[in-house]
């Protein structure tokens, strides 16, 4: 994976090169599917830059033969997999100086204060054991069920059985689906 | 109101066993909020903490099942649970044999009083 | 992988006056869930019945049913699994 990441950030310079001005923002709402096309236009289909070349001209070609349009679409899609792509290793951890570390305690904490002291919560009802059921009395004499009490331990015997029979079916894939609907 | 807020959060502490810290950040790891039981466990207040799993779950975020919500670590003696309410963070950890599931079940329980200091944060 | 852990649910879930079940393993974690029941509530069942184990710590653990008018909630622990079924009287 390694030489993969001089070859976007090659990629990344040359739509810098051709003046992409493509908000990232809107990477969001660009949803290429299997049917776009990465070039708009199907005259540009035939046009030199997809023409077997020599590896020396190809980047002249292409800059050349490309219109502006087709460089957005081709700025969208090297950004978007950029930042699809995952690459845990280049992000560097921006670690807080104690300084501003202190000082936004501080700023939090009075606005806290300043929030929950301005906010009137309601009392909260008094609170009584079983006040909000009606009939306690009834409730509280109803026996159990003997059908309850036996169809819970059937089921647990049959969840134990069940637990005892999972295992992963290998099926050459990397990633096992695991109860995902 | 401060108090009766910790003391909401005191509450949960105490509700699920084995629970030994809960703790609200900002994404740079900056304590909003912070209850614990006395157990020697320092490390969720180390700077660094915080900061990495934000990382991580914008990473987590691209393995294309959706944005990450939550992320539970397992550790020998320890389990920590973070959820991803940006721009606030929750952090709770506790011990190896916590119930897990009664920590994410106080996610709902939670949502309405994070949305209070949210605001804090957002005041830029 | 898991078709007897689904077959045993659906059995359970259709049996008479059943309107949910739910199988939570040892750290609240629902293992399945069928029904209408919320897997969050594996977490909560299982915190339930170990404050309820706690009342008799030499004995095995109890079976404990929440009434609420027509409905009852059954929850029993045992060993790794907690299992927890709603159920609804017809009116």
């Amino acid at each position: 994976m390694e030489y993969l990441r001089p070859v976007w950030n090659c990629l990344r310079t040359f739509c810098g090169c051709i003046h992409c001005s493509e908000d990232i923002g809107n990477q969001y709402n660009y949803e290429p599917s299997e049917r776009t096309y990465l070039l708009a236009d199907p005259a540009i289909h035939n046009s030199p830059a997809l023409r077997q070349t020599n590896s020396e001209n190809l980047s002249n070609e292409f800059a050349q033969s490309l219109p502006r349009k087709d460089e957005n679409a081709l700025c969208r899609l090297v950004q978007s997999t950029a930042m699809n792509m995952i690459d845990v290793g280049a992000m560097d951890l921006h670690n807080l100086e104690n300084e501003e570390y202190n000082d936004r305690i501080k700023l939090y904490s009075q606005r806290l204060q300043q929030q929950w002291n301005s906010i009137q919560h309601p009392e909260k009802g008094s609170s009584g054991f079983l006040r909000d059921i009606p009939n306690a009395n009834d409730q509280l004499c109803v026996m159990n069920s003997t059908d309850d009490l036996l169809q819970m331990s059937n089921f647990l015997r049959e969840g134990h059985a069940a637990l005892l029979n999972l295992r992963v079916d290998h099926n050459e894939a990397i990633v096992v689906p695991f109860r995902i609907p | 109101m401060t108090d009766e807020v910790k003391k909401y959060f005191n509450g949960l502490l105490h509700k699920v066993n084995g629970l030994y810290i809960i703790q609200v950040t900002d994404r740079d790891g900056v304590p909003l909020l912070r209850v614990s039981q006395d157990k020697n466990v320092d490390f969720a207040l180390m700077p660094s903490f915080i900061p990495t799993f934000a990382t991580a779950s914008e990473q987590a975020g691209k393995l294309g099942l959706g944005r990450n919500k939550v992320i539970i670590s397992m550790y020998s003696n320890y389990q920590v649970v973070q959820m991803n309410k940006l721009p606030l963070i929750l952090t709770f950890v506790g011990g190896e044999h916590c119930n897990t599931g009664h920590i994410l079940a106080l996610e709902h329980q939670l949502d309405a009083h994070l949305e209070d200091i949210k605001l804090a944060v957002n005041e830029a | 992988m898991e078709q007897q852990l689904e077959k045993a649910l659906n059995e359970f879930a259709s049996q008479p006056e059943t309107v949910g079940v739910l199988l939570a393993n040892r750290q609240g974690l629902c293992l399945g869930a069928k029904g209408q029941i919320n897997p969050n509530v594996s977490g909560i069942g299982m915190a339930i019945s170990e404050q309820v184990c706690k009342l008799e710590p030499n004995l095995n653990p109890p079976t404990i049913c929440l009434y609420s008018g027509n409905k009852r909630c059954i929850i029993k622990k045992d060993g790794e699994l907690t299992g927890v079924i709603y159920k609804q009287k017809p009116n």
